[in-house]
């Protein structure tokens, strides 16, 4: 690469970076965008599911192009909570999720970062590949370009780090902090090859429809997480994500963890006779709103990964990563038009952010993960409390049912981790929350009358 | 003389430590995944690991998890490679982590690091 002047230093091509890139270059920006793997994909992880919305927004239609790289369209989710031996199964299935546009897709990873990578290209962004940058490079305070690890210098009015959850550049820049380990979490992952007939009878699939199946309790022994099988159209994706905090506390080794989810007696019917064909592991970033780090500086901005941009909660991030790098991309372009790439500029990106779904739904799930690791006994012992009193409730021993009823309502009522998680909510601010919540809903309800 | 384990998916990046390394002396084997480099710790018994972060199938943090959990790796010295990363914090959480080698290194800085951390292990 000769050293030159971009309009635009777009740094990593994952879902952010990409997105950014294209609606630069679609606006005829000089926009060249770097990828540290062989090619786009290489070195990314996800479970994965694609919401179709934010894709839309940047391909209209992008599902019907010939060459679309998605895998199944998602016509039902189920979430189960397992113990040991048994599985409590909770889901939605719905037809109108079988028309177009549809909710989501599963996909795989490398091939739809390079398909969308090449939209970028098409659009007239450079891409390079196996480029990692190692500096990046400011003047009078301000960032004006990267240096390469080859030692290439590279100068533009701004760079757009999209470099994922290890991000380098937003650290250099002293927008990123050096993260602790309750603030990411380590997800394992195979791809599992299967006959396609063989997916669609064990999953009542039909026409490229998909099933997804999040699945929480025993299969992260004792650890805040959960796992997932989704179906491809050939493969099976299945993994497992949990806390590298609770890893560390644990000494739960990933891989030996995966092998005991797909042992799982329930688990293993679905996923037998299969065949691994591809295993991958990776950070994900999960410390959320409160570990966000400030989105912007003169002349660099941030999004994806690189900026807490995940709500684990919802499996979402790659849609988060999509509207944000979109988002960058048109501040870049109308900064471009005020010809200023100062911080005061760039504040816009803020602004579009706050105004979209991911500042929003970061801010309420904040407390999420808090909460969860303050009623830790309860998330370790609440599926087996929750399999033992369904077996109790279903199973016929010839006892009358209120001996069934007594031993579920004991049970709960005895259970130390229960009574521990009441304890802890019932303090005077739950109380308080809970009544003006109860006030307003009263109010709506009667002035809706 | 010491055996020095790689595990790096760019192979430039191996060359120029196998370079380095056996010029300084040191006998060395390379993996390009994370996998690779979990087999041939069952295979070998290098004195040192210097481990990528970022590397397709098993990352580096997969597989320093795994060599802390496993009594015959957990004392194996380990050098990251790693620049400044807000994941590096995570890594110095391990004992058994001695050093990080921020990439593009010089070869005198790898060969004092290497010799530094096998010093760290056998005083």
């Amino acid at each position: 690469m000769a050293d030159d002047k971009f309009d635009a230093i777009v740094v990593g091509a994952g879902p952010a970076g990409v997105s950014a890139a294209l609606v630069m270059a679609r606006a005829g920006l000089n926009v060249v965008l770097l990828e540290r793997g062989e090619y786009p994909g290489a070195k990314n992880v996800q479970g994965a599911v694609l919401y179709t919305k934010m894709l839309d927004d940047l391909i209209p239609g992008f599902w019907k192009s010939p060459d679309s790289p998605m895998e199944r369209h998602v016509t039902e989710q189920r979430f189960w909570i397992l113990s040991k031996d048994a599985a409590a199964q909770a889901g939605f299935k719905s037809d109108r999720w079988a028309r177009e546009p549809h909710n989501c897709y599963t996909i795989i990873r490398t091939n739809f970062d390079r398909w969308f990578s090449k939209k970028a290209e098409e659009a007239g962004a450079q891409l390079f590949s196996g480029v990692t940058v190692s500096d990046v490079l400011k003047k009078d305070g301000r960032v004006v370009g990267i240096k390469t690890s080859e030692g290439d210098e590279l100068f533009a009015d701004v760079v757009i780090a999209c470099d994922g959850v290890n991000s380098m550049l937003a650290q250099q820049v002293g927008l990123m902090d050096e993260w602790k380990a309750d603030e990411v979490a380590l997800g394992v992952k195979e791809i599992l090859e299967m006959p396609k007939e063989k997916i669609e009878d064990r999953f009542c699939l039909e026409n490229g429809e998909g099933t997804t199946i999040e699945m929480f309790g025993d299969v992260t022994q004792g650890m805040l997480g959960y796992a997932f099988l989704y179906t491809n159209k050939e493969s099976l994706s299945i993994g497992v994500g949990c806390k590298l905090s609770h890893y560390q506390k644990s000494r739960v080794r990933p891989y030996d963890l995966m092998e005991y989810v797909k042992k799982h007696p329930i688990l293993r019917r679905l996923i037998a006779g299969s065949k691994t064909v591809e295993y991958s592991s990776h950070l994900i970033p999960e410390g959320g709103y409160n570990s966000m780090p400030p989105l912007y500086t003169d002349g660099f901005l941030v999004a994806g990964d690189a900026a807490q941009m995940v709500n684990a909660a919802h499996r979402e991030g790659s849609n988060f990563a999509m509207t944000a790098g979109q988002l960058a991309g048109e501040t870049v372009i109308e900064a471009k038009k005020a010809g200023d790439f100062s911080s005061k500029t760039l504040s816009l990106y803020r602004k579009k952010m706050e105004s979209t779904y991911i500042l929003k739904d970061l801010f309420d799930h904040r407390e999420l993960e808090n909460s969860a690791e303050r009623h830790m006994p309860l998330v370790q012992q609440g599926p087996d409390l929750l399999c033992e009193s369904l077996y109790d409730f279903f199973h016929v021993d010839g006892l009358p049912k209120r001996v069934g009823y007594e031993r579920i309502l004991d049970r709960g009522l005895k259970n130390k981790a229960v009574h521990e998680a009441l304890w802890k909510e019932m303090n005077v601010r739950n109380i308080v929350t809970g009544l003006k919540y109860g006030l307003m809903a009263g109010k709506k309800w009667l002035g809706g009358r | 003389m010491a055996k020095i384990l790689i595990a790096d998916d760019e192979a430039d990046i191996r060359d120029v430590l196998r370079i380095g390394l056996e010029r300084a002396g040191h006998s060395v084997s390379e993996a390009s995944t994370g996998s690779q480099c979990l087999e041939r710790l069952k295979e070998e018994r290098p004195d040192l690991l210097i481990l990528d972060v970022e590397m397709p199938g098993w990352d580096g943090y997969t597989v320093q998890l795994h060599l802390s959990q496993n009594v015959m790796t957990a004392k194996l010295p380990v050098i990251v490679m790693t620049g400044l990363q807000p994941a590096k914090k995570l890594f110095e959480n391990f004992k058994q982590v001695k050093g990080f080698l921020n990439k593009p290194f010089e070869e005198g800085q790898l060969v004092q690091l290497v010799d530094r951390c096998l010093q760290k292990q056998n005083p």
